[in-house]
């Protein structure tokens, strides 16, 4: 019996031996594949005075045969002065069939996308947080005269605490004036803070903005 | 599991010539050993679909390992009723090379990035610590025993997982960290034991333990997307071949 006993000991002492050294690594890495393909990008406003006033920008990327871009082409973004407007995102890839709506997609994956709208110019420094659109660095002119524009995002996903994303948000014009309204959407996988810094750009695109 | 069954009916047919004894309500200790396998969310090994909002956040990749371990039983005054206990050890291996690869793609689509790589190292290793109620059926050489378990789950290692995303050149990194945890576990058995002589006799045994689950650690977790387990369920089926010894 207590030889037995012994024999179960070691038994024992081996397997866990064993098994403390065995962990080994494994590794794999996945081919490329691109971002989402954003062919086609627009805006769409409504004003929330009157649901029966909308307007839009689209900003459209050429493309060949062989989908190479070999140009771009943008409407103007005319707004009505001291108005607000709610203002939506409608992105498509043109080059699936049927056409894909990269904006659901973006909502889907609204965790690690964030949206930004610069007016420009500027006469101030924008307010940069996490809660503010702007774009840091944007050129200060403080002798021009600047696009009368503010923005805020509406939407927040779902990471704890939520984030704003911007596939949704409010336009309020103030004087008659002119610019230009760059939009960028920031992919930031696992990197979203609210801010502009981490990630990359999906999209980064300019409207030539009248407001009157 | 053929060896464990074949190895039994060796051993109970040299008994039948060599031993009178008869099984009856009396305290037992045994060692055992046999195959361990993984079921439910702890055996699966697929990362779902982002997109579909499948994502399997508790797969545990687990695989069929193996258990040993001590257990005993000791009866109520020798009644039918025993309170039993049991602590086994068990391996359920580590990822493949398949397995990473299926969290490289998974992580990949989840984050909408260029490239994604995983590499995992470690094992799942744990002991179960559980007690409970006896029910014992007595046939001439033969007993058959119905338990009922609860107790703890104690982990000593869970695989980790290092997930490196690339996105425009821009490496991002995670990991999903090993745990040595310990949750509540719970199951239950049924074991066949036949006498070979006055206190000794072999036990084979199937046993189920489950644990809602163990926490573990996740670093640089900045985003909600993608596979996130902070919770692993563990759930095994084990068959085991043992021997006991009466006192």
């Amino acid at each position: 019996m207590i030889k037995l006993k012994h024999a179960v000991y070691v038994l024992l002492g081996t397997a866990l031996l064993y098994t403390g050294c065995s962990s080994k690594s494994e590794e794999a890495v996945q081919p490329n594949i691109a971002n989402e393909t954003i062919t086609q990008a627009s805006l769409k406003f409504t004003n929330q005075a009157n649901s029966a006033d909308t307007t839009s920008c689209t900003y459209t990327f050429l493309l060949d045969n062989n989908n190479n871009v070999i140009g771009t082409d943008s409407t103007k973004l005319i707004l009505k002065a001291n108005s607000k407007y709610n203002c939506v995102v409608y992105m498509l890839d043109q080059t699936q069939k049927p056409v894909f709506v990269v904006s659901n997609e973006i909502k889907q994956r609204e965790n690690y996308h964030l949206f930004f709208y610069q007016p420009t110019p500027i006469t101030t420094a924008p307010v940069i947080s996490n809660t503010t659109p702007y774009i840091p660095g944007t050129p200060v002119t403080p002798n021009a005269a600047p696009l009368n524009l503010t923005i805020a995002r509406t939407d927040l996903d779902t990471n704890n605490p939520p984030m704003q994303v911007g596939l949704t948000s409010v336009f309020t014009t103030g004087a008659a004036s002119s610019g230009n309204l760059r939009w960028v959407l920031r992919h930031q996988p696992n990197a979203k803070n609210g801010t502009y810094a981490p990630g990359s750009s999906d999209l980064d695109v300019n409207f030539i903005t009248v407001i009157q | 599991m053929k060896k464990i069954i074949l190895s039994f009916i060796f051993f109970a047919t040299i008994a039948t010539f060599n031993a009178k004894a008869q099984v009856t309500p009396g305290n037992y200790w045994s060692v055992f050993g046999g195959v361990s396998v993984p079921t439910g969310e702890f055996a699966k090994s697929d990362y779902g679909d982002f997109l579909d909002g499948t994502i399997n956040n508790k797969a545990g990749f687990a695989k069929t390992g193996y258990t040993i371990g001590l257990d005993g039983a000791w009866y109520i005054h020798k009644s039918h009723w025993a309170i039993a206990a049991t602590i086994s050890y068990q391996d359920q291996g580590q990822l493949s090379a398949k397995d990473a690869h299926t969290l490289a793609a998974g992580y990949q689509d989840a984050f909408g990035v260029d490239t994604g790589a995983a590499s995992t190292s470690n094992r799942y290793r744990n002991i179960n610590i559980l007690v409970g109620p006896q029910y014992s059926f007595f046939f001439s050489k033969f007993a058959v025993d119905l338990r009922a378990n609860a107790g703890i789950v104690k982990s000593f290692s869970t695989p980790e997982m290092d997930i490196k995303i690339t996105d425009a050149d821009i490496p991002y990194e995670f990991s999903q960290l090993s745990s040595k945890a310990t949750a509540f576990a719970y199951g239950g058995s049924a074991d066949l034991r036949y006498q070979l002589g006055k206190k000794i006799g072999l036990v084979l045994k199937e046993n189920f333990v489950a644990s809602p689950g163990i926490a573990i650690t996740n670093t640089n977790r900045v985003n909600y997307a993608g596979r996130l387990d902070t919770k692993q369920p563990i759930s095994e089926a084990q068959t085991t071949l043992g021997i006991n010894f009466g006192f």
